[in-house]
């Protein structure tokens, strides 16, 4: 039940209302036991029109009531009257979303009726859909309908362009307008080597009407999540960013890091063209899926050869170096079609002058970072980008969260630009999250330390492949879920966090290396002998 | 030219305590009482009505009050022969009650009197060769029907079923992804919150959640929220009670639910309940029913906000977790 009011009414009223529905119950009741006596019979006549449209005019969700309708429509063999019972269809279908314009077995009636009926007429039906749309312009199955007639009817992509940009003039406020042209723009302008895979001329011309919208009222969201879509680049293409492999024990561990999200399953290992028996795991706990890894026993000779599907993607896994000191291989592309930087200066300069005049306005700044970020990830912006972070959670307190990541990643990025630093400090940041580009996340790095941060959790530690010594005091954690991906770990410190249970550290013991833990500061200390407890995790790691 | 944001305001008169036991009287005696005419004007969806009915009282803890026996007659006298389940004995089959009756069946432990065989071949028959799925033999194609399939198959246990149509659902779900990260009823639809929900829910139960553009698809969603802390499922829309399920289960899917406030959140849906009759509503000072009620109390569990008073629900199949940890039915999450 959707926007129904809750109202008083007088003892009197309700009885008379009583009354007035229990007679139209009854009714409903004698109309049904008549359609399911003629079901059993199979009479799908013209008396079951009757009796299913007095039920379905009130009741349009009945979607049983329809499917007898369409039997009875099947019936008919002469082309004349079947014309002529569809066009009756269409109408009492059409006076059953006079009462709920959101029915979904009115809409999927008209459908069937469209595609069953002799001599459809497709225009009548697309002026339908622009007269409803001028009611209500944002019913989602009215423009799914109109979807469907223009593919039926064959109506060109440049009529309906027309047709959103005649919407979006007479209201800029209209997302579906902006997420019809998402897909029509590609489709009628086609061009996979521009951004977007939209041809550069019509993407300019683009980025002015959704300027002008935010301009106009820039407080609505729509043309904000359109603009920031057109000037993302597409998904990137599947490239491989990173593989280390070293040795470990009898066997060969191997880690691989891709540009984007890839199921293990597609994932395989060939020597010689041979296929290597290996498990691959998603290493992290919250399958990113871009970092997999794993383990192969030890092969004497020659290199290997990684592929998805059936693409290779990289040839040699240097086995003889592999054995010795490791092996690393890395180059960073994102595979993305990125807009030049003059489209963009030239883009943040408008941006900017709407900043001028609607300084607390959260969209504005959110595109200013936007914008900033992309044109300059690493250099002059990140006071300014602060600036505006920091205006924003004022702002908008709800997403405070969501701003603090995003903080914490534009920190993160900025710091590690430098990929292969092996020494990472990042203590007194205000981190709320270590999430962030594949490419920052301390990849290489043997010591990192990011105490005196707003952490809860250990979320980014599946790409820690390489570090021994972890400084984590001074944060949130509850909990040191995430540290069993540092298999090279040996000393850990997570003093002054909030930890209270000694079931939460079982994950220490998975840590085979892993010699000293600091505790202190943590309420776990209150915990009777909680000394010995720890005993019991591990004999080999010695607790503070 | 400024918009209005379209929301609405709470005030100290709607109510900020969980009234559990209030809701479990609605629940347990609805149709019986002042929402007779209601309840039978609605047997359209009956099949639904009743999962969401049993579910929230699962979730509060107080499925004992329900009758087995009688739920138990009438989910087995709307099994057709064709092996789908009808809204009510007599109505035709349709995906979204077969998967009502199933997760009934599960709650109930009843398996083994329903013709499982049967089920899953009505199940496969709605799958089409491109990955879409009919909602019954009258082809209506829809995302939600996606997630009713595969959800369906996982609970019996017979998702090995479309082994060799998991690649082509994946594509087609993925087929309804727009600019902004959501999903919409068809390739080409409008991104919605219920939609969204269903997508994910599929995805994540094939496993293939890694298509999901989890920054940009979090971020819309937690623009959901408005100023009162209610959730609207597209841009510029009202505040509605059952998007705090629709996007609050995305968002956990997802891993980004703490990127909206759930304190907000929290005052919003406990005001839509009604103090008098128990139950919650779409919006404050709006009739309750039991689709609400549903989402209102799933919505607070999955918010943990009302401490130990609901359990556990699942963000994929709107289930409580323990009962889905003891048939072993899994579906990812990321965190
Ligand atoms: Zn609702």
């Amino acid at each position: 039940m959707h926007g129904v009011l809750k109202v008083r009414t007088t003892a009197e009223q309700q009885e008379a209302k009583r009354i007035e529905r229990e007679k139209k119950l009854k009714k409903l009741d004698s109309i049904k036991a008549k359609i399911f006596e003629k079901k059993k019979n199979n009479e799908f006549d013209e008396e079951i029109l009757e009796l299913t449209g007095g039920i379905l005019s009130s009741i349009p969700d009945f979607l049983t009531l329809w499917n007898y309708r369409r039997k009875a429509i099947e019936k008919i063999e002469d082309k004349i009257e079947l014309q002529k019972l569809c066009e009756n269809e269409l109408r009492f279908a059409k006076s059953c979303l006079q009462v709920n314009p959101k029915s979904y077995g009115s809409w999927h009636h008209l459908c069937f009726v469209m595609k069953y009926m002799p001599n459809p007429d497709w225009k009548k039906e697309l002026d339908l859909c622009s007269l409803y749309l001028e009611y209500d312009e944002r019913n989602f199955h009215c423009w799914d309908y109109r979807r469907f007639v223009v593919k039926n009817g064959c109506v060109s992509a440049d009529d309906e362009i027309e047709f959103t940009s005649n919407k979006i003039a007479s209201n800029f406020s209209n997302y579906s307008s902006w997420q019809y042209r998402s897909r029509l723009l590609p489709e009628k302008y086609p061009d996979p080597s521009q951004s977007r895979g939209i041809q550069s001329d019509i993407l300019m011309s683009e980025l002015d009407l959704v300027q002008n919208a935010f301009f106009t009222d820039p407080n609505d969201q729509s043309a904000w999540f359109y603009y920031r879509w057109l000037l993302t680049p597409d998904s990137p293409t599947l490239k491989l960013n990173f593989l280390q492999s070293y040795k470990q024990g009898d066997n060969l561990v191997i880690i691989v890091i891709f540009s984007k999200p890839v199921n293990k399953n597609k994932l395989s290992l060939k020597n010689n063209d041979e296929l290597i028996n290996t498990n691959w795991i998603n290493i992290s706990q919250d399958d990113i899926f871009i970092i997999h890894k794993c383990q192969v026993n030890d092969i004497c000779m020659g290199n290997l050869s990684l592929y998805v599907d059936d693409q290779l993607q990289f040839s040699t896994i240097d086995v003889e170096k592999t054995r010795n000191d490791g092996f690393i291989f890395s180059e960073f592309t994102t595979g993305r079609i990125e807009l030049s930087v003059d489209i963009l200066k030239s883009q943040l300069e408008n941006i900017q002058q709407l900043h001028d005049m609607e300084e607390d306005n959260k969209w504005v700044l959110i595109t200013l970072i936007f914008l900033l970020m992309k044109i300059d990830q690493f250099n002059n912006y990140s006071e300014l980008v602060n600036e505006y972070l920091e205006k924003l959670l004022r702002l908008d307190p709800s997403r405070k969260r969501y701003y603090q990541d995003l903080r914490s990643k534009i920190i993160l990025e900025f710091y590690m630009k430098n990929y292969d630093i092996t020494d990472v400090n990042l203590s007194n940041k205000e981190l709320t999250s270590t999430k962030c580009n594949p490419i920052s996340s301390f990849l290489l790095a043997k010591n990192i330390d990011l105490s005196n941060n707003k952490l809860t959790s250990i979320d980014n530690s599946h790409f820690w492949q390489n570090a021994e010594k972890i400084n984590l005091s001074g944060n949130q954690l509850t909990n040191v879920t995430g540290i069993e991906h540092v298999l090279k770990l040996s000393q850990l410190d997570i003093s002054n966090n909030n930890i209270k249970d000694i079931d939460e550290l079982q994950n220490l013991k998975l840590c085979s290396n892993l010699s000293v833990v600091n505790l202190n500061g943590n309420p776990i200390q209150q915990v009777d002998n909680w000394q010995e407890l720890l005993k019991n995790i591990s004999s080999t790691i010695k607790f503070i | 030219m400024g918009s209005v944001i379209k929301d609405v305001t709470i005030t100290d008169d709607h109510p900020s305590n969980f009234l559990k036991e209030k809701h479990s009287d609605y629940i347990e005696h609805y149709g019986s009482k002042h929402d007779v005419y209601e309840y039978k004007m609605s047997e359209y969806l009956r099949m639904c009505g009743l999962y969401w009915g049993l579910t929230a009282m699962d979730l509060l803890g107080n499925l004992n009050k329900m009758s087995r026996e009688d739920v138990k007659r009438f989910v087995l006298t709307c099994q057709n022969d064709d092996g789908g389940f009808g809204a009510c004995k007599d109505h035709d089959s349709h995906i979204l009650h077969t998967l009502s009756a199933i997760q009934i069946s599960m709650m109930y432990d009843l398996k083994d009197e329903i013709n499982v065989e049967k089920t899953v071949e009505y199940i496969c028959r709605l799958i089409q060769d491109d990955g879409s799925v009919m909602g019954d033999e009258w082809g209506e194609i829809d995302t939600r029907f996606n997630f009713c399939a595969v959800a369906s198959l996982a609970l019996l246990g017979c998702l090995n079923k479309i082994e060799s149509k998991k690649e082509a659902i994946i594509n087609y779900v993925l087929s309804c992804m727009n600019f902004d990260g959501g999903f919409g009823v068809r390739p080409g639809s409008e991104s919605h919150a219920g939609q969204i929900y269903c997508c994910l829910g599929c995805l994540s139960i094939l496993g293939a959640l890694e298509h999901v553009d989890r920054e940009s698809l979090g971020w819309w969603l937690a623009e959901r929220q408005l100023p009162s802390g209610g959730l609207n499922g597209r841009p510029e829309k009202l505040p509605d009670l059952c998007y705090s399920w629709w996007v609050v289960a995305s968002l956990k899917i997802i891993g980004k639910v703490q990127w909206i406030d759930k304190e907000k959140l929290t005052r919003f849906i406990l005001a839509c309940q009604d103090e008098e009759t128990g139950g919650f509503a779409d919006r404050p000072g709006d009739m309750v029913d039991p689709f609400h009620t549903l989402f209102g109390i799933a919505g607070l569990s999955l918010l943990k906000s009302t401490d130990n008073d609901v359990r556990d629900v699942n963000p994929v199949f709107c289930m409580s977790q323990d009962l889905l940890n003891n048939l072993g039915v899994k579906s990812s999450i990321i965190s």
